[in-house]
């Protein structure tokens, strides 16, 4: 039980660290994009305009995460900010897979299992 | 206006509404949208992918928070995030295909929804005589929390699991389809269904929000509906102004002031009814 504690209190410091670490890295995505701008983010030069058309009229940033590593390696606006983006959508995944080894350790098979299907369904999500 | 012009805007917009939401004890999710689509005109599913990323960020900033309060019950969590993901799967499959007045006219039908706990009071403290059903029972799911007024812990059941799972996939798919973490209606099935202690179902509910959201989210920006100039400014203010909100900002307890702000709220659900009546938003 105090294993359990601890490994709990990691994973919340984990999450914590996450968010910060994802705001970071949108920060600098935005500070790149006020200096030298990224042409993928937007159709015509007023942005407010681009923004009220639908997604599916197309939308020229990184869609994939690979795309989006690409496009961070190459120093984009966009691209950095999709990457502190991608860190934030992955904390709860982290979350869940936390869960399932917490369970394990208890020796709870059967929450173990459920934990590790809600890990499976988000899978589902992530690589469609 | 220019690309990072809108970036500022959007930052501080969103923090506004983070700032706010904390300060009444609404969800700055359900803020976001209505923000976005109404006063700047963004389409409404850019503005629900920006919305999914506030949620995200304000369930795991408050992770660190949930081991320490001892309210949140991890093992019914962990339970109805079954039926909320799998919720999220078919909501997210499912927008693609609603047309987008429907979208608004729901939202603003969820807002309104969501403003009923601020009214009156919902469920009950610590509901007596609960008998856990079976699956509760297998599980262990029953629990205690630490209450100061009582004294020490209070040992609580929880019963109607199956009941409880059938209303979270339904808050699962409303989370999808409009971007919010759907609390209200995550307290109401635990409440109602599955008649925990209100201040155990509010934690909880927070704490499945965000794995809920991302289910959803992972799909949504496959579809490109998480634009990077939208979902990130924004997300930053949310979290930004929440903190601010509730630990610099007095948190308004006074029931009376927080009543005063009903109206707002209930307007922005009638607008967000009223353009999707009217077929706006495409």
């Amino acid at each position: 039980m105090e294993d359990a504690n601890r490994l709990e209190r990691r994973v919340g410091m984990i999450l914590r660290g996450g968010v910060v670490l994802a705001a970071l890295v949108i920060v600098a995505g935005l500070v790149l994009l006020a200096l030298r701008g990224d042409p993928a983010l937007a159709t015509t030069a007023d942005a407010a305009h681009a923004f009220t058309q639908a997604p599916e009229a197309g939308v020229r940033f990184a869609k994939t995460p690979r795309a989006v590593l690409a496009a961070a390696a190459r120093v984009e606006a966009g691209g950095v900010i999709q990457l502190g983006l991608l860190v934030l959508m992955t904390l709860p995944v982290v979350r869940v897979a936390a869960t399932v080894l917490l369970f394990m350790a208890e020796r709870e098979a059967a929450m173990a299992l459920i934990a590790f299907s809600v890990l499976v369904l988000l899978s589902f999500g992530a690589l469609d | 206006m220019t690309l990072s012009g809108f970036a500022v805007v959007a930052f501080f917009a969103a923090a506004g509404a983070g700032a706010f939401g904390a300060m009444i004890g609404i969800g700055g999710g359900i803020l976001i949208t209505p923000l976005l689509t109404l006063v700047f005109g963004v389409h409404i599913h850019f503005a629900i992918g920006a919305s999914l990323m506030v949620v995200i960020a304000t369930s795991s900033g408050a992770a660190a928070a949930f081991v320490r309060d001892h309210l949140t019950n991890l093992r019914v969590g962990v339970v109805l995030e079954v039926a909320t993901v799998s919720g999220a799967l078919t909501g997210a499959a499912l927008s693609a295909h609603v047309p987008v007045p429907l979208l608004f006219t729901l939202f603003g039908a969820v807002l309104l929804v969501s403003l009923v706990p601020q009214l009156v009071k919902l469920g009950e403290e610590l509901p007596e005589g609960v008998v856990p059903d079976a699956v509760s029972r297998y599980l262990k799911l029953g629990s205690s929390y630490p209450d100061p007024a009582r004294g020490g812990d209070v040992a609580y059941e929880v019963t109607r699991v199956p009941a409880g799972l059938a209303c979270m996939y339904g808050a699962g798919l409303l989370s999808a389809l409009l971007g919010v973490g759907s609390g209200p209606f995550k307290v109401l099935s635990m409440d109602y269904a599955m008649r925990l202690p209100m201040k155990v179902s509010s934690a909880t509910s927070n704490f499945m929000m965000g794995v809920t959201a991302a289910a959803s989210a992972w799909v949504y920006f496959d579809r490109g509906w998480v634009h990077p100039l939208i979902a990130g400014p924004t997300a930053l203010g949310a979290v930004a102004g929440a903190a601010l909100g509730s630990r610099v900002l007095v948190k308004l307890t006074n029931r009376t002031v927080r009543l005063m702000f009903l109206p707002v709220l209930a307007w922005i659900g009638v607008e967000m009814i009223r353009k999707g009546l009217a077929g706006g938003g495409r």
